[in-house]
């Protein structure tokens, strides 16, 4: 086996769950010998991971709802990613996830728009 | 968290196999294969993504071929399995330097905390990136964080304890090529991945620390919501 590209794009953890979730579907149609072992395993137990994170109450709509609200305060990809797996609520999450936080969002007033961008558009996670 | 990997590799379908869906044959083969391992360098493989590209595809001479030489081709093929090189997308977890990821505490020893996410289990935090000042409690093997408190009140005990769900930043991951031929010993503390974390920082650690006011409130008021909506239903 050769590795050809090692990073072909990022997934979010919604699109993660989505896909075991159909996975999960196709498996439990098949005939029990031809189900592979390994695969439901680990569709299990990633399933039940993100099924206690807030990727539980997302969908495809209110992530693509999101990602142009979120243009004006200039994020990476990578700390958009972070915020649409973690859901900050409040500024001190925010803070953790995006780099130089001080920098770049000198008024708190600022920081504390994205939250509420986020909060809004992004439903809240499961309850533990 | 995730990524996809473009990955290449060659599979044998079986004669017998020859007449299902190939795709589906291919995506099962390669999910025995790789499914829940490790691939060095790259992460853990969590399941196909999608089959990009079927390439040539040959038969190679074997048991049919040396009993007779002049097979018809139709013969050779029901005795033979088919070899299929193509590329394909895998889902594998491979968290990026400075992620911050939630995990849930398993294990804890005065070397750190041992962190799980279900479905991987080597995250290690370092004693010395726990959040400072920690100290750690013989009596029970639990770290704790020592927490001033601005009235002058004895600084308060927080607890890492097993079970507890924390935060922690991702700073690096080793992979380490184990030999097939390793002790039951050996197998224990001898993992192909793992991952280091830091808790050492303004929001990071158990989730419970850094919950404001304003957010209990809401959550107060969500259950509220539930409560009437099940009074609706009643």
């Amino acid at each position: 086996m050769e590795v050809l590209k090692q990073r072909v794009t990022m997934l979010t953890n919604q699109e993660v769950l989505s896909f075991l979730n159909a996975v999960k579907k196709e498996e439990d149609n098949k005939l029990h010998g031809d189900r592979c072992k390994m695969l439901s395993t680990v569709v299990y137990e990633t399933k039940k991971y993100l099924n206690s994170s807030p990727a539980a109450t997302q969908n495809e709509a209110v992530i693509c709802e999101l990602i142009p609200k979120l243009a004006p305060y200039k994020l990476t990809g990578a700390e958009t990613l972070q915020v649409v797996n973690m859901r900050p609520a409040n500024t001190t999450d925010i803070q953790l996830l995006i780099e130089e936080t001080e920098e770049r969002f000198p008024s708190e007033e600022e920081l504390e728009k994205l939250v509420t961008t986020v909060s809004e558009c992004l439903p809240p996670p499961p309850k533990r | 968290m995730f990524i996809l990997s473009l990955l290449r590799d060659t599979v044998s379908i079986k004669p017998h196999q020859l007449s299902s869906d190939q795709q589906m044959v291919i995506k099962k083969r390669l999910n025995e294969r790789l499914a829940n391992k490790v691939v060095p360098d790259l992460g853990l493989c969590i399941c196909v993504y999608d089959i990009s590209e079927i390439g040539d595809s040959f038969i190679l001479p074997g048991e049919g071929d040396c009993r007779a030489r002049v097979t018809v081709f139709r013969k050779m093929y029901c005795f033979n399995s088919k070899v299929s090189d193509f590329q394909f997308r895998m889902i594998v977890f491979r968290p990026f330097v400075d992620e911050v990821i939630e995990a849930k505490v398993i294990g804890s020893s005065r070397q750190g905390l041992t962190l799980s996410i279900e479905f991987f289990e080597d995250i290690f935090v370092p004693a010395e990136k726990l959040p400072e000042p920690h100290v750690f409690e013989e009596d029970g093997q639990v770290w704790y964080w020592e927490y001033a408190q601005e009235d002058g009140d004895p600084p308060a005990k927080l607890y890492m304890d097993p079970g507890k769900i924390v935060r922690y930043r991702t700073t690096e991951i080793i992979f380490k090529d184990l030999k097939p031929d390793l002790s039951m010993e050996e197998q224990k503390t001898e993992k192909s991945m793992e991952i280091k974390g830091t808790m050492a920082s303004t929001g990071l650690g158990c989730i419970g620390w850094w919950t404001s006011e304003e957010e209990d409130e809401e959550a107060v008021e969500d259950e509220q919501d539930e409560q009437e909506g099940v009074a609706e239903a009643v």
